[in-house]
C-alpha cells in the first residue's frame, strides 16, 4: 500500500481489496489500491429509471463521510455555520440551497480545499471513514487523494495530451505505474466516463481540443483514476450544454455503485434526478436533510417547502 | 409610429425626425466616418514611428558593417593597428560565455523570485521584494559597475570573466522576476485548484501546472533580459575588462562584443571602425539567433494559458 497516500494514522489494513460488486460490511475500509493488477470488474448497467434506485434510503451504519459541527470562515464572516450530516456509502448526497448559501463552501471543506483561499478557516470534524481529516498530523495531499473534487468549469491542464490529463493524479503518489498499466488505468477511467470511443484515437492530442462536455467528463476521469473514496462535484453540468448534462448525470448516478457521491447543484430538478438523498442549506445552515422524494414532496421544515416551491432561490 | 416616407430608404423612426434633419444626420454620419479614419491613420504612423528606429538602425549596420563580414572576423584575434584581416573571435566567445554565466545564475533566482511573487502576493516579503526589484530594474548600469568591482573583483586583485557574469545577474534577476510574476498571474486560479484537488503539493503544482502553462512568456521575459544584458558595456568595464587574447578561462578578463565596439569605435582607425560596425552587427544576430533556439526549443505542442 503506497505509504505516502494513505492518511497517518491508517485504518484497519485489509490485505486484498475486495471486488466492487460484495456489499461491504460496516467498518471495513477497503483503501483502493491502483497499483492491484486485477481488473475491477465493470458492473453490467442498470435500467435507467426516473426515480432513485433507493427511494427509502436510510444512511448506513458506517457512514462514509461525516460531517459534525462544521464551521467555515472567510476572515471573520462565517459562511457554514455548525454544519452536522452524514454522507452515506455507495449513496448519492445532493446539496441544494440558493447562492450564497455556503453549500459549495461546505463541499471544499470535505477535502480541504477552502483553507487554500486566503483568509479562510474551518473549525469542526469531517470524519473520513472515523478518522477525521483535519488531525493534527494528517497529510492533506494524501485526503485529497481519497476525496476527489470535480470543479465547475472544466480545467483541462491545457499543456498536457488526453492521456496525460488523465494520469495526472497518478504522478504524486510514490511509486508511479508503469507505463502499460498507466495505459490500462487512463483507458478504465475514460470507459467510465463514457468518453473511451470519443478519444481513444486521439490521446495524445492536446486536452483543449475537446468540447466543453468532453472537458468536463474528462476532469471527472482525471479525478477518477486515483480511484478515490468518494467524490464531490461542485455544480460540475452548470457551464454545460442540455445533452452533456444529461451524459454527466448518467455517469453520477452510476458512479453510486462504487463510491460516495457529494454533488452540489443549484437545479433542484437535477437533484431529483440525481440523487438518494439530499440537504437542503440555508444561509450557511443546513436546514434539512432527507430522502431525495421525501425532502421534495413532505419536507419537514417550511424553509425548505419555500425554496422547492420556488418561493425565493 | 408613421409609415416611412418612399423617398428615405432606411427611414428612422419618426421622433427622431425633428432633433436631427435628415440632412444633418448624413452629415453627422459623415464626419464620423472621416474621424475614425484620421484616428486609425495617426494610430497607425505611430507604429510605423515605433518600429522605424530598429528598421534604421539595421539597414545602417549592414551597410557599414557587411564589408567587414568575413570569415577572418570571425576566426581572428584582433590584430595591432596597420596589419589587415583582425577579428573579435575572443569577443564573440567572451559575450557567450558572459551570457552563459549570467543566465545559469540569474535565471533560476529570477523565476523562482518571480513565481514567489505570485503566488504570496499580499506578504510582506513579497511586497518589499516587489518594491527592490523596481527600483534596481532603473539602476544605472555603471553603478552596478563600480559597485561589482568593489566587491567582486578588488578582494580578489584582478579582473575576471565570472565578475562580469556575476554583475550581469544582478542586472538580470529584477527583470526577470518582474516579468515572470506577471505571466505567473495569469494562469488561472481554477488551474491551480484542479491540481491541488488531485492530491497535488504546493510545490508540484506551481512547477508542473503553473510554471508550464507560463512556460512561453516566462521564456520571452528570460529572453527580453538576456537581450538587454547581452549589450550592457557599463559593468563590464569594471569587471570583465576585456581581453586582447584568447582567453575561455573564467578567472581571467574577458574580452566581449560591447568592449569591443566601444575600444574600436574610439580609435582613429577606419580598419577598426568598419570591424566595429561588424561587431554591432554579430551581436544583434547573436541575440536574435538565441531567441530563435529558445523559441523553438521550448515550444510546447499545446496551447497555453494565454491562447
Amino acid at each position: 500500500m503506497p505509504a505516502s497516500r494513505s492518511p497517518a494514522q491508517p485504518p484497519t489494513p485489509s490485505p486484498a481489496p475486495p471486488p466492487a460488486a460484495a456489499p461491504r460490511e460496516p467498518g471495513a475500509v477497503p483503501v483502493a489500491d491502483y497499483a492491484d493488477s486485477s481488473p475491477r470488474p465493470v458492473p453490467a448497467p442498470s435500467v435507467t429509471v426516473s426515480t432513485p434506485a433507493k427511494p427509502s434510503a436510510e444512511p448506513t451504519d458506517a457512514p462514509r463521510l461525516s460531517v459534525e459541527r462544521l464551521n467555515a470562515y472567510f476572515g471573520a464572516s462565517c459562511a457554514v455555520h455548525n454544519v452536522s450530516v452524514l454522507l452515506p456509502d455507495r449513496f448519492v448526497t445532493a446539496i441544494i440551497g440558493p447562492s450564497g448559501c455556503g453549500k459549495s463552501t461546505l463541499l471544499r471543506c470535505l477535502n480541504r480545499m477552502h483553507e487554500t483561499l486566503p483568509l479562510a478557516r474551518v473549525e469542526g470534524q469531517v470524519l473520513l471513514d472515523g478518522q477525521d481529516i483535519y488531525g493534527r498530523a494528517v497529510n492533506v495531499t494524501a485526503v485529497r487523494q481519497h476525496v476527489g473534487m470535480v470543479f465547475q468549469r472544466p480545467t483541462p491542464f491545457p499543456t498536457m495530451s488526453i492521456r496525460d490529463n488523465v494520469a495526472a493524479a497518478l504522478l504524486t503518489a510514490g511509486d508511479r505505474p508503469s507505463r502499460a498499466r498507466t495505459d490500462e488505468i487512463v483507458e478504465r477511467a475514460l470507459r467510465r466516463t463514457a468518453l473511451w470511443e470519443e478519444v481513444k484515437d486521439r490521446l495524445r492530442d492536446s486536452a483543449v481540443g475537446l468540447s466543453g462536455g468532453q472537458q468536463q467528463r474528462l476532469c471527472i476521469a482525471r479525478a477518477l483514476a486515483v480511484e478515490p473514496e468518494v467524490l464531490l462535484l461542485d455544480e460540475p453540468t452548470a457551464s454545460l450544454d442540455p445533452i452533456s448534462t444529461q451524459k454527466v448525470e448518467e455517469l453520477v448516478y452510476e458512479l453510486r455503485r462504487d463510491m460516495t457521491v457529494v454533488i452540489v447543484t443549484h437545479n433542484m430538478q437535477q437533484a431529483a434526478r440525481v440523487s438518494d438523498r439530499t440537504a437542503f442549506m440555508l444561509a450557511g445552515e443546513l436546514v434539512e436533510v432527507a430522502p431525495t422524494t421525501t425532502l421534495f414532496t413532505t419536507p419537514r421544515d417550511s424553509r425548505t417547502e419555500a425554496y422547492i416551491t420556488g418561493r425565493f432561490g | 409610429m408613421t409609415a416611412p416616407s418612399p423617398a428615405a430608404s432606411p427611414a428612422p423612426p419618426a421622433r427622431w425626425s425633428g432633433v436631427y434633419p435628415a440632412a444633418a444626420r448624413a452629415g453627422k454620419l459623415r464626419r464620423r466616418h472621416a474621424v475614425n479614419a484620421v484616428m486609425a491613420g495617426l494610430v497607425g504612423v505611430a507604429a510605423i514611428l515605433a518600429t522605424l528606429p530598429l528598421v534604421i538602425v539595421l539597414f545602417y549596420l549592414l551597410k557599414q558593417g557587411v564589408a567587414s563580414l568575413q570569415w577572418h572576423f570571425f576566426t581572428n584575434m584582433p590584430k595591432p593597428v596597420g596589419e589587415s584581416g583582425g577579428g573579435m573571435a575572443n569577443a564573440i566567445v567572451g559575450t557567450l560565455m558572459l551570457i552563459g554565466t549570467a543566465s545559469v545564475i540569474g535565471l533560476p533566482v529570477g523565476i523562482g523570485a518571480g513565481l514567489y511573487l505570485a503566488e504570496h502576493r499580499g506578504s510582506r516579503l513579497a511586497n518589499t521584494t516587489r518594491f527592490l526589484a523596481d527600483v534596481l530594474n532603473g539602476l544605472p548600469s555603471i553603478v552596478m559597475g563600480i559597485f561589482a568591482w568593489q566587491i567582486l573583483v578588488r578582494p580578489v586583485g584582478h579582473f575576471s570573466a565570472w565578475a562580469g557574469g556575476v554583475a550581469l545577474a544582478a542586472m538580470m534577476i529584477p527583470q526577470v522576476a518582474r516579468t515572470t510574476e506577471e505571466i505567473v498571474r495569469t494562469v488561472p486560479v481554477s488551474l491551480r485548484e484542479a491540481a491541488l484537488a488531485l492530491g497535488y503539493a504546493h510545490w508540484r503544482t506551481s512547477l508542473t501546472v503553473v510554471l508550464r502553462t507560463a512556460t512561453a512568456g516566462v521564456v520571452t521575459g528570460a529572453l527580453v533580459a538576456i537581450a538587454r544584458i547581452a549589450g550592457e558595456t557599463a559593468p563590464l568595464l569594471f569587471t570583465a575588462f576585456g581581453n586582447q587574447f584568447w582567453s575561455t578561462s573564467l578567472n581571467q578578463p574577458v574580452a566581449a562584443l560591447p568592449l569591443q565596439i566601444y575600444t574600436y569605435a574610439l580609435s582613429p582607425y577606419d580598419d577598426w571602425h568598419s570591424q566595429a560596425w561588424a561587431g554591432a552587427l554579430v551581436l544583434i544576430a547573436l541575440i536574435l539567433i538565441i531567441s530563435l533556439i529558445a523559441r523553438v526549443a521550448t515550444r510546447g505542442r499545446f496551447a497555453t494559458a494565454s491562447d
